[in-house]
């Protein structure tokens, strides 16, 4: 990876739209309930929750994910930390408002050490932090996560890759994502065409000293027709919008005009009857050695 | 699991089917879950004892000391149950979202963002519903009156599907929709044996349903439909979020969505078996819209899109000659 985009010295990689929005948590509550959907479940890799009591969600947004494990598992304490505060009080309401007594939420940056004993969890569970980790500050967080599992914990990594679609500008607006992304050090990719993450999620789980890593592919349907469709073209419309202001700010990106005749044409696109296309989530896991 | 005092009295209780469900419907879970806390096989959450308590008011004593024998640091003096009401930060949250939104986008996220809201609180358990907005038509373009409501925007638990909005359809007078948008207020009907003045088309799943019509200062813009597939589980605190729920609806139109009583005059609508080929095109309709304003350069949203080609649908469906309408209705 030594031709990888570096991270930006003394710059913090920060998420790439407004966190304190209205309409990125409306984006993201749409996105943890397509996501659950797309993988089948909350652990969908695991056959029960045995032995699990104490659960973390890292960079939890509005506890799309923590909520639902809440609601499956009454007997399992979830907790979800978020650096926005308005994410965590939104979070917190929800869990209230559904007398879920077992969902908690609590601001944390994951980038500086966790706010927790050592050995206080059974699973720490991470989702698309791709936008918001440079390749440089993962071994850290995964030290921080080795340190607050419990000996034989798992840890739980899901990430992204740019959907294959048949709308050309959707296509393309993945492809600026993920320049903007290597431009903008926030890539694993050698060249900027993809996200580049997924490839690498088992090896930096095993050089932070996890072991029995495993990995498994969810390969999600976004094509007309489908019975998610509607979250898969809303979240798109959202997401582009939402992070129009960080693509424009990055230099030689794209134009705001071009910007925009692609976001109108993606969303003539995917709703035509003959949209398809294919989104892949990677999860990796493994274990705390005991 | 033992089976302990309290839960030997909760089987007694529940022995009653009936009082099985009432019971179920109080705490918003299903009643198999009643069976099996008293066989010792799950625990309730601290939550559903308090509930529990409160919808055994008689036996509330005795239940009490039993519970604390099994759960020593449940507190039956929690206070008041805050699943009941919308919590404060949820309205600011919302309030924020409307103030900080495009007005071109505003709709849109005011009502994704709400009906998510009001589906956890009101079945938070999964047991089973749909929230479906249906909005009015703008007055048809011969009569000059509002003819219909269409119905584009849901969420829903299983085993409705997540996304509801693929189900279009247009509701008229015969609707409990359109009965609620008529009468000004909401309407529950809590089981399929309920004798209503309108002849409500249950849908597979359904055992009860709310209608509460948006209104903003005697001017309404469509009305917000909840279904449950559990039979009397509109309460009158579930009612009561719902209205609430329907009050923060009003953030998600403009004011000149909001047609007056006297323009309002909703048609005997096809049944939906007469509407849904027509619906099958729907977003190749939205999608040639939006090309074809591209190429004349005036480029439109995805929601006037939408709009235009529902305008056009109503249109040919109330030319429809009456022979067509369902035989039910």
């Amino acid at each position: 990876m030594s031709t990888s985009s570096s991270d930006i010295p003394g710059r913090k990689i920060r998420f790439v739209a407004d966190t304190e929005s209205g309409e990125t948590m409306t984006w993201l509550l749409n996105f943890d309930k397509i996501v659950n959907n797309g993988m089948r479940g909350t652990l969908a890799e695991r056959p029960d929750f045995s032995g699990i009591k104490a659960i973390l969600d890292l960079a939890c947004g509005p506890g799309g994910w923590v909520l639902e494990v809440a609601r499956e598992h009454p007997e399992i304490e979830v907790t979800g930390v978020d650096i926005s505060e308005s994410m965590i009080r939104f979070a917190k309401a929800q869990a209230i408002s559904r007398g879920y007594g077992n969902a908690r939420f609590m601001v944390m940056d994951v980038k500086q050490p966790l706010r927790f004993e050592e050995a206080s969890f059974d699973l720490v569970n991470v989702r698309s932090l791709f936008g918001v980790m440079g390749p440089g500050e993962w071994p850290q967080l995964l030290a921080e996560c080795k340190r607050i599992l419990r000996p034989g914990g798992i840890i739980r990594l899901t990430e992204l890759e740019v959907p294959v679609t048949t709308s050309q500008a959707l296509n393309e607006l993945w492809d600026i994502t993920a320049r903007a992304f290597y431009k903008t050090g926030r890539s694993f990719s050698v060249d900027g065409r993809h996200i580049g993450i997924t490839p690498v999620l088992k090896r930096l789980l095993r050089d932070a000293g996890f072991q029995d890593v495993k990995h498994q592919g969810h390969v999600m349907d976004i094509s007309a027709g489908t019975a998610d469709f509607e979250g898969f073209w809303r979240n798109f419309v959202y997401v582009f919008e939402l992070v129009k202001p960080f693509m424009l700010k990055i230099e030689g990106l794209t134009t705001e005009q071009e910007y925009e005749r692609l976001y109108q044409h993606m969303q003539a696109e995917m709703l035509a009857s003959d949209f398809c296309g294919l989104w892949t989530y990677v999860t990796v896991w493994g274990e705390k050695p005991r | 699991m033992e089976a302990t005092a309290w839960r030997k009295l909760l089987e007694n209780i529940i022995a009653d089917a009936q009082e099985r469900q009432r019971i179920a419907n109080e705490l918003g879970v299903n009643p198999a879950t009643l069976v099996r806390w008293a066989r010792g096989e799950t625990n309730p959450r601290h939550e559903n004892l308090q509930r529990l308590l409160k919808a055994l008011p008689a036996q509330q004593q005795t239940l009490t000391r039993l519970l604390t024998e099994e759960f020593p640091t449940f507190d039956m003096l929690a206070g008041e149950d805050m699943s009941e009401q919308i919590p404060e930060e949820i309205y600011s949250r919302i309030l924020n979202t409307y103030v900080n939104t495009r007005d071109a986008q505003r709709s849109w996220y005011m009502s994704d963002l709400i009906m998510q809201l009001a589906l956890g609180q009101l079945d938070p358990n999964h047991l089973g519903m749909a929230i479906i907005i249906a909005h009015c038509m703008p007055p048809s373009r011969v009569a000059h009156k509002v003819r219909s409501l269409r119905q584009n925007a849901g969420r829903g638990t299983p085993p409705w599907n997540t996304y509801l909005d693929q189900e279009l359809l247009f509701l008229g007078i015969e609707s409990l929709a359109g009965y609620a948008v008529s009468v000004g207020h909401l309407v529950a009907v809590q089981s399929r044996a309920e004798q209503t003045q309108m002849s409500v088309r249950w849908e597979e799943w359904e055992e009860s349903a709310v209608a509460s019509p948006i209104l903003l200062g005697g001017r309404v813009a469509g009305c917000l439909i909840v279904s449950s597939t559990q039979p009397d589980y509109f309460l009158e605190f579930r009612q009561k979020l719902i209205g609430q729920y329907t009050e923060l609806l009003t953030l998600a139109f403009r004011s000149e969505e909001f047609y007056a009583y006297q323009d309002i005059e909703l048609s005997l609508m096809p049944s939906q078996e007469i509407q849904n080929p027509r619906f099958s095109r729907f977003r190749q309709g939205v999608s040639d819209v939006l090309r074809e304003a591209f190429r004349e350069q005036r480029p439109i949203t995805a929601r006037e899109a939408e709009h235009i080609v529902w305008v056009d649908l109503e249109a040919e469906l109330l030319g429809l000659p009456v022979s067509y309408h369902s035989q039910t209705v």
